[in-house]
C-alpha cells in the first residue's frame, strides 16, 4: 500500500468544509462562536443556529456527498468502466420519478422521501432482474439494461414536468438539480455512510484486482461472482440514501474518485475513504454556496456541485497529463 | 513417483455445444512442462481456465495435490495455481510495482496489508523479469512485449507450484519469447508443474517435454514430445500438411507450400 498523505489532508478538508458551513450564511458566526455554540449549553441564538440550522444540513450534505463518492467508485470497479457514475444504472431515474410522482400527487416531506426510496429500490431489483438473466452476468449487459432503464424513467420524469401544475414546477425542477433544503435528520445518512464503508473497504483489495479484469482477479482468488453481486448491491443501496436525502446531485460520483485516482493512484484501501471525504466535503461547500451565494435565494447544490467541480477537475486531468 | 501436482481424470469439456476433448487424463508433475497445441478456436483456451478452476466441467474432476479443485476455496487454490490470462486489462492508473504486489492477494488476509517480506518478493519478481527499473512506471503506459512480462512477474510474486500461461509468447518479439520460455524452464527446475497454450510448435518442441494436442470434437492426444512429435499427427492437428526438417538438437516442423 503506497504511503500518502491524501487521507490525512482529506481529513482536513473534510473539518474545513464543515467549519465554513457552520459559519456562513445570513448570520456570519466567527470560528469561536461556532465552536461556542456546539459545546455550549445551547441557549444563545448563534448556539440555536448552528446546532438545529446549520449542523444537521452540512452533515446532511457530507452524508449524501460521500455517499455518492463511494457508490461512483463501487460501481467503476464493478463495471470496469471509468465512466461509470452512480446514477448509470438508472437508480437516480427511478427515484425522481418516485419523488416527482409524491410531488405531482401533492405530497412532500416524507412522502417525497418514501417515494424516492421506492422507487431506487425498484430500479435497483429491476436492472438487477433484468441483467442477470440466466448464465452470464456480464458487465456490459448489466451496463446496458441500466442505461436503457434510466432512459425509460428519463421518458417518465419528462411526462411528469409536462403535465405537472406550473405551481409545482419549480419544486420538481431543484429535485432533480439535487436540493438538500428540506434534510431534517443527518444521521439516517450518516449511518448508511458509516456502514457502507466498513462493509466495503475489507473488500479494497479484492477491487483492486477485479479492475484489472475479471479473469485476473478469479485467478488470484478472488470470488468474482459473489463479489460483484455485493459491489452491485452496495452501490445501488448507498445511491438510493443518497437520492432519497438529496434529490439527485450529478457529478460528484462520477468525479470525486477520478480526482483520488490522479491525486494518490489507485489502490481502493486509500481511493474508497479519501474519495468519502473529498467527496463529503465538496458537497458541503458547494451546498453552503449554493444558500448563501444569492442570498436569501437558494440555489439547487447540483448546479454548485458542477461548477465547483468542472473546472478543479480539469485542472487535475491537465495536470495529471503533464 | 510422487503425487501429481494437477491431475485431471475423465475429464470432459464442452463449449457452447462443441466438444474440447472427452475423457482427457493427465497428470502434470513437478518439473514438468506441458505445451497445449491446436488449432484457433478448439478449446485451447478454454480447457486451462477449466484446468484453473474457473470453469466446471461438463464431466470428470480436476486434482490439485490430490484434492478435488472445486472443493478448495478460491483463495486457498490460488495458493497452489496461477494462471497467466491471455490479456491483461488495465483501465485504471496503477504503477509496475502495485500491479507485481496484486500476485500476493492470496497469502494475505482480509485487513492484512503487504508487508517488507512481501514488496521484496515483488521486486524481486520484477527484476527477474527485467522491469526492475520500471516499478514507478503507470501499466498504461508500457508495451505490449513489457505488460506480458509484467504478467510473468504478476505470477512470480504469486508463486504457485502449478503454473498455467496462456499463449505467454504473446505480442513478444523473436528474442523476448525465448526469454519468456527460458523463465518457464527455470520455474521447471525450481519444481513447478507447468502447462501453456502455444501457437508455435517449434517453440512447443524446443521448450515443453510434454504435449497435449487438441485434434477438435473431443479428440486428443497426449504424451511425450519425442512420440507426439510426428508429422502425421501434426498435420492432422493443423490441418494442413506439416514438413519435417532434421536439425540438430531438434528438428524444426514447418507447413508444407500449398
Amino acid at each position: 500500500m503506497r504511503r500518502s498523505p491524501i487521507l490525512p489532508l482529506a481529513l482536513l478538508l473534510a473539518l474545513t468544509s464543515l467549519a465554513f458551513a457552520l459559519a456562513a450564511g445570513s448570520m456570519p458566526l466567527t470560528l469561536s462562536e461556532v465552536w461556542g455554540g456546539l459545546v455550549g449549553d445551547g441557549e444563545s441564538l448563534a448556539a440555536q443556529v448552528v446546532n438545529e440550522l446549520r449542523l444537521p444540513r452540512a452533515l446532511t450534505a457530507f452524508a449524501v456527498g460521500g455517499l455518492l463518492a463511494l457508490a461512483g467508485a463501487l460501481m467503476q470497479a464493478l463495471l470496469g468502466n471509468p465512466l461509470a457514475d452512480p446514477y448509470v444504472l438508472g437508480i437516480s431515474g427511478g427515484a425522481a420519478v418516485g419523488a416527482l410522482g409524491a410531488l405531482l400527487l401533492g405530497a412532500g416531506g416524507a412522502a417525497l422521501q418514501g417515494g424516492a426510496l421506492t422507487g431506487a429500490l425498484l430500479t435497483m431489483l429491476l436492472v438487477f432482474g433484468l441483467a442477470r438473466g440466466e448464465g452470464a452476468w456480464s458487465s456490459t449487459r448489466l451496463l446496458l439494461t441500466g442505461v436503457v432503464v434510466a432512459a425509460g424513467w428519463g421518458a417518465l420524469i419528462s411526462f411528469i414536468l409536462s403535465i405537472a401544475p406550473e405551481a409545482g414546477l419549480r419544486g420538481m425542477l431543484f429535485w432533480l438539480m439535487g436540493d438538500l433544503a428540506g434534510s431534517a435528520t443527518p444521521t439516517y445518512g450518516l449511518v448508511a455512510l458509516g456502514f457502507g464503508l466498513l462493509f466495503t473497504l475489507p473488500l479494497a483489495r479484492s477491487l483492486n484486482l477485479l479492475v484489472r479484469g475479471e479473469l485476473q482477479a478469479a485467478t488470484l482468488g478472488v470470488a468474482v461472482r459473489p463479489l460483484k453481486y455485493l459491489l452491485y448491491f452496495a452501490a445501488s443501496g448507498l445511491t438510493a440514501v443518497a437520492v432519497t436525502l438529496g434529490g439527485s446531485i450529478g457529478f460528484v460520483g462520477l468525479v470525486v474518485p477520478h480526482a483520488v485516482r490522479l491525486l494518490a493512484g489507485s489502490d481502493h484501501r486509500l481511493l474508497l475513504p479519501t474519495s468519502v471525504l473529498l467527496g463529503g466535503a465538496l458537497l458541503v461547500f458547494a451546498d453552503t454556496l449554493a444558500r448563501t451565494l444569492i442570498a436569501p435565494q437558494q440555489l439547487p447544490v447540483g448546479v454548485l456541485t458542477a461548477l465547483v467541480g468542472v473546472p478543479l477537475f480539469l485542472f487535475l486531468l491537465q495536470r495529471g497529463h503533464r | 513417483m510422487s503425487e501429481p501436482l494437477l491431475s485431471a481424470r475423465d475429464l470432459t469439456v464442452e463449449i457452447g455445444g462443441r466438444l474440447v476433448c472427452r475423457a482427457l487424463s493427465l497428470e502434470v508433475a513437478s518439473g514438468e512442462r506441458w505445451a497445449v497445441l491446436g488449432t484457433n478456436g478448439v478449446g485451447k483456451t478454454t480447457l486451462l481456465h477449466v484446468l484453473a478452476g474457473l470453469h466446471r466441467p461438463t464431466g470428470g474432476e480436476i486434482l490439485i495435490g490430490g484434492s478435488p479443485l472445486h472443493a478448495i476455496p478460491r483463495r486457498h487454490v490460488a495458493r497452489r495455481l496461477g494462471l497467466m490470462p491471455q490479456d491483461s486489462r488495465d483501465t485504471f492508473p496503477s504503477t509496475v510495482l502495485e500491479t507485481a504486489l496484486c500476485g500476493r492477494h492470496p497469502h494475505l488476509g482480509l485487513w492484512e496489508n503487504e508487508g517488507e517480506r512481501d514488496l521484496a518478493i515483488a521486486l524481486a519478481a520484477l527484476k527477474a523479469v527485467g522491469l526492475g527499473t520500471l516499478q514507478h512506471r503507470d501499466v498504461r503506459t508500457l508495451s505490449g512485449g513489457e505488460r506480458r512480462r509484467l504478467a510473468l512477474a504478476v505470477l512470480l510474486t504469486q508463486d504457485p507450484a502449478v503454473v498455467l500461461l496462456d499463449e505467454p509468447t504473446n505480442h513478444l518479439d523473436l528474442h523476448q519469447q525465448v526469454r519468456m520460455l527460458e523463465h518457464t524452464g527455470e520455474l521447471a527446475r525450481a519444481g513447478k508443474g507447468i502447462a501453456m497454450v502455444l501457437h508455435d510448435v517449434n517453440l512447443a518442441a524446443r521448450y515443453c517435454d510434454r504435449l497435449l494436442l487438441l485434434f477438435g470434437d473431443g479428440e486428443w492426444a497426449a504424451g511425450p514430445r519425442e512420440v507426439l512429435l510426428e508429422t502425421e499427427l501434426l498435420t492432422r492437428l493443423y490441418g494442413h500438411p506439416i514438413l519435417k526438417v532434421a536439425h540438430q538438437p531438434w528438428p524444426v516442423f514447418v507447413p508444407a507450400p500449398g
